[in-house]
């Protein structure tokens, strides 16, 4: 079980990416099915979701779960009870319950705007039942970094500093110096991360999710955890 | 065996003494506590958020048979009336959830900047009840009714034996502006607008803060909960953190404290930073509840001659640990604390937390 973990504030475009990411798994997987077998009409992905995405239910952006049906994914959402929880802990319940049940290729969760992602993934760490090590993707909005860095410093630091990937997003509504700027202050706070600029309102290349995905391993031998 | 009114007058005795950072038999130990109760009791969760009522007669049973805690935070479920609270709709079991989901605040944009100018021009309470009713969709009125029974859901618990830790409950106000515009849309106007931000608070800080003391002076509790929500020191600049935030905390405990009254500030996330604002309190006068976000080692060193400390169970722990990791964590920090300590949960016990945590909490605590 493939697991990544999308942080970033409220709004920087988490769930519009990882629908992004989504159907570039499901396409992934629908070829690699054909490949494999031709003869084979039921896919095998019918009967067990290839991707699970764990949403929170306050979003800007909620998730069609329409077209997700029928293309091999399952959402599930988590609630919170609370405005101030953070829900490592009903998460790390409910990945093991996927985890025992639905045991997808894939599992993308997305974090809440205020919560730390490192957190929820030593979390899932400490407690979980997936042996797979967790990749946590940051998205960061170009166009409001200045912003936030001001308003919520310690917060928006501490979510770029825990990522391996750090999604500079909504580039097509920052000029290039301001993108430039924002891209070297993320490195200043972490400089082993990959940093990507993109647009979640646009076309995002294969090569961005490749370069995610492919460097957890699993994506071109398919192993069953 | 003692009376419940025995226990009750022992209990109080023993948080009072607490309260007042003096040494004490054992460490008192207070339930923060609401789902869980529906679990544990087998009630459904659309049942119990029916009304406070039920809410408090449901979470009395659950007490009475997890034995001998010293009391709980509320005597009934706040979430259903979440919107009076955070100006934010708030999505109910068994109304727009499945039976058993626990609630679940939706915050969205609900309060516009204009609003911030009626605030300013018209006050707080010639805008707050229109606005729950209209735009929130909220039943006021009949939220007003509910809470009309509280007293009695505290009488309830107190003839049980059990002490009602904060009978009145208060946020900071900027919580109420940051629900109902979002998080997110609040953190652009401090940073586009701080001034007229600040002007709407100035309005709504007046008006709460006369109607708290009035009914701190009919109520008379022995505490009361301030609740800066999301007023951790991580989602503020400093600047802004002592201008929107600390101000706010201040003057509120201030005057419940001049009412003779103990403020807990409850400090969910990671306040480190601004542990020093907090000496300015009077010794015992104020209680610091933690969630487990701030080390509680550092509030021990920084306050704990100053303040009492309350909470720092993680929810996690108790959902996702066992009984002997939960009882050799919460003896540690009963030692580790000493007088000035309240055995209590980080923010609420989690619904599906295990019962067998909640014991081992419970004995670490008795020492049963
Ligand atoms: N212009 C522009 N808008 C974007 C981009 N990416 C996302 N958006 C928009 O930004 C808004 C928020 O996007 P979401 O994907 O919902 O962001 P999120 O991080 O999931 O938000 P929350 O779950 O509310 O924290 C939506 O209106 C998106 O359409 C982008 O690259 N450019
Ligand atoms: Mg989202």
């Amino acid at each position: 079980m493939n697991i990544i973990i999308f942080g970033g504030f409220l709004g920087a475009g988490k769930t519009s990416l990882i629908l992004s990411l989504a159907s570039f798994l499901i396409q992934k997987n629908l070829k690699e099915v054909h490949q494999n077998d031709q003869q084979e009409v039921q896919s095998p992905y019918l009967q067990s979701p290839y991707l699970v995405i764990i949403e929170n239910e306050i979003g800007e952006t909620g998730i069609d779960h329409k077209i997700l049906r029928s293309g091999g994914y399952e959402v599930r959402e988590l609630f919170a009870g609370c405005v101030c929880c953070t829900l490592a802990a009903d998460l790390t319940v409910m990945l093991n319950e996927i985890a025992d049940t639905l045991k997808p290729q894939w599992v993308i969760i997305e974090c809440t705007g205020l919560a730390y992602p490192g957190n929820i993934a030593d979390t899932l760490n400490r407690y979980g039942k997936h042996s797979d090590p967790i990749r946590i993707v940051t998205v960061v909005d170009a166009e409001r970094w200045e912003e936030l860095a001001e308003v919520a410093p310690i917060l928006v630091e501490k979510q770029v500093q825990e990522a391996d990937v750090v999604l500079i997003n909504k580039i097509d509504l920052a000029d290039d110096e301001v993108i430039s700027l924002v891209e070297d202050r993320i490195h200043s706070i972490n400089a082993s991360a990959k940093k990507i600029r993109l647009s979640g309102s646009g076309m995002i290349p294969g090569s961005v999710w490749r370069e995610i995905t492919g460097a957890n391993g699993s994506s071109e031998e398919v192993t069953e955890k | 065996m003692k009376t419940n009114q025995e226990l009750l007058q022992e209990r109080t005795e023993r948080f009072t003494k607490t309260l007042a950072l003096e040494k004490t038999d054992r460490t008192p130990i207070i339930l923060m506590i609401d789902g869980f109760c529906a679990v544990h009791t087998g009630v459904k969760l659309s049942e119990f958020c029916s009304s406070v009522k039920r809410s408090s007669e449901v979470m009395l049973d659950s007490v009475k048979q997890l034995g001998d805690v010293d009391g709980v935070t509320s005597a009934f479920a706040v979430g259903p009336i979440f919107p009076m609270i955070f100006m934010a709709k708030v999505k109910v079991p068994g109304r727009e959830l499945p039976d058993n989901m626990l609630w679940q605040l939706d915050e969205a944009e609900m309060m516009t900047p204009e609003d911030y100018d009626t605030i300013i021009n018209k006050g707080w309470s010639n805008f707050m009840p229109s606005y729950l009713k209209n735009r929130l969709g909220f039943d006021f009125e009949g939220a007003l009714e509910q809470l009309a029974y509280a007293p009695q859901a505290i009488q309830n618990f107190n003839d049980a034996g059990y002490l009602v830790y904060s009978p009145l409950v208060t946020i900071t106000v900027n919580e109420y502006l940051s629900g109902g515009r979002s998080m997110s849309k609040f953190m652009r106007d401090l940073f586009k607008m701080p001034d007229k931000v600040e002007a709407a608070l100035e309005v709504i800080q007046k008006e709460n803060l006369e109607q708290l003391r009035q009914q701190i002076r009919a109520i008379k509790p022995q505490v009361v909960f301030v609740s800066p929500a999301r007023g951790a020191s991580e989602f503020y600049s400093p600047k802004l953190w002592e201008r929107f935030v600390w101000k706010y905390i201040k003057e509120t405990a201030d005057m419940i404290i001049e009412e003779g009254v103990v403020c807990d500030i409850h400090c969910d996330g990671n306040w480190e930073r601004d542990l020093d604002y907090f000496k300015a309190f009077p010794k015992g006068k104020a209680v610091f509840e933690c969630d487990g976000a701030t080390d509680i080692y550092k509030i021990k060193e920084k306050l704990g001659d100053r303040l009492c400390i309350k909470g720092d169970v993680p929810a996690g722990l108790m959902v996702l640990g066992t009984p002997d990791e939960v009882y050799d964590f919460c003896t540690k920090r009963i030692q580790d604390m000493g007088y000035g300590y309240i055995l209590s949960n980080g923010c609420t016990l989690p619904a599906n937390a295990k019962l067998e945590n909640v014991k081992a909490m419970i004995a670490a605590a008795t020492g049963k």
